[in-house]
């Protein structure tokens, strides 16, 4: 069953995606704590398949966009396709689980499926079996066969009565053993859905920060979550199935998980225009990390090291984005927009579509409505030396 | 104002029963039409019309999804085409395109000569046509609904959805919820009460038996979306809070609401396809259906279970567990009722000797491609497993198999069946083929890929997608699968406008089959019978020796009779002894002046021109009367005491079709009424204070008047009715002393307003009472127009039975609003919680 | 046309007795499962033991597809096959053995419904 889908050898290194390995070897893996990563890398690649996935996630990442990257692409759409011929998903499906909750899923999935296949080849046969099968006896279509209700009674009633009991026994039994962990013992998260970016909050150490959960490994860790406008979902299908954000509710979730990995998440529930364009990640960390990551959020935002970045918090300062951001540590406190106090330290740009390099920034700031039409966040014309400068300033915000 | 004119003009001349049947051509003079069989075409033919929009919608963003990150559609396109194409496929294409079919093929199957209502038939007709303008002419409008099919709130809300799309979708859906209704209570009361003589509930063709069951269903799950739609436009419109969780509502509601309505809705397009599947089966295998009763019994189960299921689509809100596990249990007792449906349908096949006809082609293809989409639909009850899948392209899979494969499969077979019947031309059988292989082929390659997709991580409702998720091959897959599926369809409607023009006449009974509708010549006569069958068997055509037309001198009676006005028997539910004649009606226009001045108000409350929609309601009111006073005008058969194969016209209480009309619509009203107070109660239980404050209740001195004045309305009208005779003078006293007791318990429910306006916006309590007050004071209004109706009657004089029958109908009315009013009371004044 | 009445009665109750008695079952164990939870996580939890009510209220409601299937059962016994006899008759003995069938199949199918709603709050009973 869950063996099927987790039997075949997939470390968590796998589960990384394409920005963040990316743009972690591109940066030198900077910041704190991320040396396992690249050990669990270097383990895992003896898997020849895996180091091929690795070379071709490096080979479509980037700022730009090559006719290389392109070509291999289409050898992602085919190798895609190949995969569904082996009947085997990518690595962040819920048919690779990675956490407890998951691993329940799948474990259903693969019995219900067995089950699914047994009954629609049974059924099937027998429907082309009597299409063609030779009739010997002269026939009148309104005689009546003694036993002609038999197959009825016992096929069509008793046996998937039978199994269906069995069934909703197994269902209810994976809910029961759905874990549950209370605030006292368990990490909370919380986190707000807004049109279209996720807000994540560390309640404990006033941490603020958007689009990134990160969350210890081997830990219980419990997710409330509520939404600032419409009905959001928040799904990670490695770790847990979904869970809803709705006006005037908490609902929790719970991710237990020990496989330190990147785990890619999105908004399931349609939330409006871009919908499509609000993701986010689960990065679980060893504890450490993980302790070191929430140290460092808890900070204010970083001095200005150089003029140009001094002169950057000036202009962010100066323009609009005030009325919408926060840096901790400055005059901004804008509440509609992400927290940008440690925007560095985050792998993506605009929930989840693009990878945070200076050139995707600077792009977003300038016309975030062609990146995401519709997205709450307006288009500037800030002069191009305000620009770099206020590139600068955010790209130390690490 | 008399009651007496307009005594049609073959009273005056000779008796032509042919020219009373004839119904009017021409391009203006056919919208009077009212007969069943243009009225079900003009269904099929507008929701075909449909079913191709909705299409071209499906391709548009199956290009779109064709590989990651195009950039076909933009985003605000592509969620308009993904809610208009939702809502298109449920609401205006298959819906009326099942009840089109069964308003055609209903009365042959059971040996009437017309539906039982057949002006308001019409009516639900040019409901539907408007509905279904008014929500695309949003796209003229620019402002096209883009919240999805299933609206939730808040989006779909005021803050969220700005500008009138959101309003194009809730009223043109209103229309057409209005005539899907409309167009279940004509098919209840026909399959109860109109079935030829001797047809017993226990010889009912089996599409029939599906029909009843769904309509049932219409009556009880499109109420509460009517009463859902109308609660969010009160949001929209007066901006109430329902539905705003920071004033005592609920968006959960909206999806309780909406998902009562939403889940039946599979069963309500599903269960007719299991009929026509029973039906054609059971034709193209030359054996009669294996298990008739237990096919009956799974209908019941599956109209049933379907009510108790809707939880399943909100596994992923937060519900508690204990709650959700209910649902998992009901969800897999209705897997049951799939299960013997498929066993009879292969034991059918079996057992019997199968033709290899393209209508039973889409029956094995239904078969395999329906137990497919249970299977998946097993899997999605298990909430462990739905919270992973919910909301992906695995339940896209899922439901276009219950949907194509459950629904339009057999529906093609309907088509390649009884089409040869409707148009008297058959269809050609390698053509057909064709269309099997492109639409099965198509279907399983756009579909199966989905599964997957969803599985590995593609969410529903996005206009692209991240290369990285792995799923561009099994979109391009889709992609082609989709157009192999439209190219099918498009080989179908070629073929069928050739074989319309020019196919070889298709014969009375082409298939050699077993119901009444093969008996009569292709396409059937206006009157479909000119001799009333009489039905010995279940297979009427197949034992031939156990009919006794001449053995029943009553429906002997009705050969080429009468022979100066439309009618037909009705028979009793059980074992169709026939009871009473029917007098059916005659053309009109009047139909069409209520469904105009509705879609007027409709529209006019779009642009927000409210003068226009006060315009529109007079229409309306205008149309009503003078609908109804045509009605009463025509009825000189059944005062000049006529009867027909002795049987008698003019009868009243269960007897008379009008009073089971009657209470189909107050069950429809009392289904409203208790979805109001369920709603009450569960925003009660779900807000933190309840009411606000105290004093916002209304002072209960006025409520309980008006209970009183309701109580002695219905108590007068229910004494009158019993009566064995009613005097001409008493009725006149009486029914002056309903309308005045009617119209002050009005008063009263206008006072209890004024005396403390709830002020909608300021809490979800506050809204809650003026939707009681609104459903009160149209309960008041419909039950004052029943009451006005019987005083005009008995002023006019007439059949005696025709005024009991008004009477009796008009108390039924008072009585429900009473009992609703003291329900509402009991909740509005009693404290149940907190 | 008393007959009439009663046979309709009878067969209303075999076909559709059982439904209403699980739609019933259905939504009033949903309806206190779901308040009781919602109520007590505003903190005006009402003293009631769900499980208790919810397996009361299922064990009381059984009793209808019992009794449905008990009459059907008759029905069913009343009605010899095949007899030959005239139209009014025979239509009479076909309705009855097929609303016997009918009503046998949905009291039995129901029972289990209810049984298995009745079962979940044994299993378990929390509102998280």
């Amino acid at each position: 069953m869950s063996g099927a889908a987790s039997g075949r050898g997939r470390g968590a290194a796998r589960s990384r995606g394409r920005y963040g390995l990316a743009s972690r070897l591109r940066s030198g893996f900077r910041g704190r704590g991320r040396r396992w990563e690249l050990e669990s890398i270097v383990q895992d690649s003896g898997d020849r398949s895996e180091s091929d996935r690795l070379l071709r996630s490096l080979a479509t990442t980037g700022a730009t966009v090559t006719a290389r990257s392109r070509a291999s692409r289409l050898g992602l759409v085919l190798a895609g396709a190949a995969l569904a011929l082996a009947a085997c998903g990518p690595d962040q499906s819920m048919l690779s689980p990675m956490g407890a909750n998951a691993s329940r899923a799948a474990g259903l999935w693969w019995l219900m499926f067995w089950i699914g296949v047994v009954v629609w080849v049974l059924v099937t046969a027998a429907t082309l079996y009597a299409l063609v099968r030779r009739r010997r006896d002269r026939h009148d279509p309104l005689t009546a066969r003694r036993w002609e209700n038999a197959p009825l009674v016992w096929g069509g009633i008793v046996l998937p009565s039978v199994v269906l009991v069995l069934l909703t026994g197994v269902s209810i039994d994976a809910m029961r053993h759905r874990d549950h962990p209370d605030a006292s013992q368990a990490t909370v998260v919380q986190v707000i859905g807004h049109q279209w970016w996720w807000e994540v909050r560390y309640p404990e150490r006033d941490v603020v920060t958007a689009n990134e959960v990160h969350v210890p490994a081997g830990r219980p860790v419990r997710l409330e979550l509520t939404t600032a406008d419409v009905i959001h979902s928040f799904w990670v299908p490695a770790l847990a199935g979904k869970i809803d954000l709705v006006p005037g509710r908490s609902n929790t979730l719970s991710i237990n998980t020990d496989r330190p990995g990147v785990y890619e998440g999105r908004c399931a529930e349609f939330c409006g225009l871009q919908h499509a364009k609000m993701r986010f990640r689960v990065v679980v960390e060893p504890e450490s990390s993980f302790q070191d990551w929430l140290a460092a959020q808890g900070t204010s935002a970083a001095e200005p090291a150089d003029d140009l970045a001094a002169r950057g918090r000036q202009v962010f300062l100066s323009a609009s984005c005030v009325y919408c951001h926060t840096i901790r540590g400055t005059a901004a406190v804008g509440s509609v927009g992400p927290d940008l106090t440690h925007l560095a330290s985050r792998d993506t740009l605009a929930a989840g579509i693009m990878p945070n390099t200076k050139g995707h920034l600077g792009g977003w700031i300038v016309d975030p409505q062609q990146v995401k039409p519709g997205a709450r966040m307006p288009s500037s014309d800030l002069p191009p030396d305000d620009l770099q400068a206020l590139l600068a300033y955010l790209g130390s915000l690490a | 104002m008399s009651l007496t004119q307009g005594v049609p003009d073959t009273a005056a001349g000779q008796p032509d029963f042919d020219g009373v049947w004839r119904n009017p051509r021409g391009i203006w003079r056919s919208l009077s039409v009212v007969s069943h069989k243009p009225v079900g075409s003009r269904f099929m033919i507008t929701a075909g019309l449909f079913f191709l929009v909705g299409g071209i919608e499906a391709l548009l963003m199956r290009v779109q999804l064709a590989r990651p990150e195009n950039r076909f559609l933009d985003a605000q396109t592509y969620n308009d085409l993904f809610t208009m194409h939702g809502t298109t496929m449920m609401f205006l294409f298959v819906v009326p395109f099942i009840e089109g079919l069964a308003t055609y093929l209903l009365p042959v199957q059971l040996g009437a000569r017309d539906q039982p209502f057949p002006r308001f038939n019409a009516f639900n007709y040019w409901c539907y046509l408007f509905g279904g303008v008014l929500l695309y002419s949003s796209f003229a409008a620019a402002a096209v609904p883009d919240a999805g099919w299933f609206a939730y709130v808040p989006l779909s809300s005021n803050p969220y959805s700005p500008g009138p799309g959101m309003d194009f979708w809730l009223w043109g859906l209103a229309l057409v919820e209005l005539s899907g209704i409309g167009a279940a209570v004509e098919i209840l009361v026909l399959t109860l009460r109109m079935r030829a003589p001797g047809m017993s509930l226990a010889r009912m063709p089996v599409f029939a038996w599906a029909m009843l069951t769904a309509s049932g269903l219409i009556v009880l799950a499109f109420t509460p979306l009517l009463v859902a739609t109308s609660m969010l436009e009160f949001d929209r419109l007066l901006g109430a809070t329902f539905f705003v969780a920071e004033h005592g509502g609920s968006p959960l509601l909206w999806q309780h609401l909406f998902w009562i309505f939403g889940h039946p809705e599979v069963y309500i397009m599903f269960l007719p396809a299991a009929g026509i599947v029973s039906q054609v089966v059971q034709v193209h295998a030359r054996q009669r259906l294996i298990g008739y009763p237990f096919v009956v019994l799974a209908f019941v189960l599956t109209a049933v279970i379907s009510l108790g299921l809707w939880v399943h689509h909100m596994f992923t809100t937060g519900l508690p567990p204990l709650t959700m596990s209910f649902f998992t249990a009901a969800s897999m007792t209705i897997a049951i009722a799939s299960g013997i449906q498929v066993l009879a349908w292969v034991a059918t096949i079996w057992l019997g000797r199968p033709r290899f006809t393209v209508a039973m082609m889409f029956v094995v293809g239904f078969i395999v491609t329906f137990v497919a989409g249970g299977i998946t639909g097993v899997m999605v009850a298990s909430v462990p497993f739905d919270q992973q899948v919910h909301d992906t392209f695995f339940v896209v899979a899922h439901f276009h198999y219950v949907l194509i494969g459950g629904v339009v499969f057999p529906l093609f077979a309907a088509l390649y069946h009884w089409l040869p019947k409707m148009i008297g031309r058959r269809l050609h059988q390698r053509p057909g083929v064709v269309v099997f292989a492109l639409v099965f082929v198509g279907f399983h390659l756009t579909f199966f890929p989905m599964h997957l997709a969803g599985m590995w991580g593609m969410v529903r409702r996005v206009y692209t997608y991240d290369p990285d998720l792995g799923i561009g091959g099994l979109n391009l897959v889709a992609t082609v699968g989709a157009f192999l599926l439209a190219a099918g369809v498009l080989v179908f409607v070629i073929d069928l406008v050739v074989a319309w023009r020019r196919g070889a006449p298709a014969g009375r009974d082409p298939w050699a089959g077993d119901g009444l509708e093969w008996g009569v010549p292709s396409p059937p006569p206006s009157e479909n019978f000119s001799r009333i069958p009489v039905v010995g068997s279940r297979y009427p055509l197949w034992q031939p020796e156990r009919d006794r037309p001449d053995r029943d001198e009553r429906a002997r009676g009705f050969d080429r009779a009468p022979a100066d006005f439309r009618a037909s028997p009705t028979t009793s539910i059980l074992l169709a002894e026939p009871e009473a004649a029917v007098h059916l009606p005659t053309p009109t226009f009047w139909p069409l002046v209520p469904a105009l001045g509705l879609a007027g108000t409709a529209a006019a409350l779009i642009a927000q021109a409210y003068p226009v929609a006060v315009a529109g309601l007079v229409v309306v009111a205008v149309g009503v009367v003078g609908w109804l006073r045509r009605n009463e005008a025509e009825r000189w058969p059944e005062r000049s005491g006529v009867r027909v194969g002795g049987l008698p016209l003019d009868v009243h209480g269960t007897r008379a079709i009008g009073w089971w009309g009657a209470m189909a619509t107050i069950a429809v009203l009392a289904t409203a009424g208790g979805t109001i107070l369920a709603s009450y109660h569960f925003l009660q239980v779900n807000a933190t204070v309840w009411p606000p404050a105290p004093a916002q209740r209304p002072a209960a001195a006025l409520p309980a008047g008006l209970l009183a004045a309701l109580v002695l309305a219905a108590a007068g009208a229910l004494w009158l009715g019993t009566r064995a005779q009613i005097r001409r003078r008493t009725a006149l006293a009486v029914l002056a002393v309903l309308a005045a007791a009617g119209l002050a318990a009005g008063a009263l429910t206008v006072g209890t307003y004024a005396a403390a306006p709830p002020a909608p916006s300021r809490h979800a309590y506050d809204s809650m009472v003026l939707l009681v007050l609104v459903f009160q004071a149209a309960l008041v209004i419909v039950a004052l127009v029943a009451t006005g109706l019987a005083f005009l009657r008995a002023a006019a004089g007439g059949p005696p039975g025709r005024l009991r029958l008004l009477v009796q109908v008009a108390a039924g009315y008072w009585a429900l609003t009473a009992a609703w009013w003291a329900l509402a009371s009991g909740s509005l004044y009693v404290v149940l919680v907190g | 046309m008393r007959r009439e009445r009663r046979d309709a009665l009878t067969i209303a109750f075999v076909l559709l007795g059982p439904a209403a008695a699980w739609l019933v079952a259905l939504g009033a164990s949903y309806a206190v499962a779901d308040a009781s939870c919602t109520l007590r996580q505003s903190g005006r939890g009402v003293g009631l033991n769900v499980p208790v009510t919810i397996l009361a209220l299922n064990a009381v409601l059984a009793v209808v597809p019992v009794a449905a299937g008990w009459v059907a059962f008759r029905l069913r016994q009343r009605s010899p096959r095949g007899r030959r006899a005239g139209g009014g008759t025979r239509a009479r003995a076909e309705l009855a053995r097929f609303a016997g069938v009918s009503g046998i199949g949905l009291a039995v199918i129901f029972l289990l419904g209810v049984v298995l709603l009745a079962v979940n709050p044994l299993v378990f009973w929390n509102c998280q």
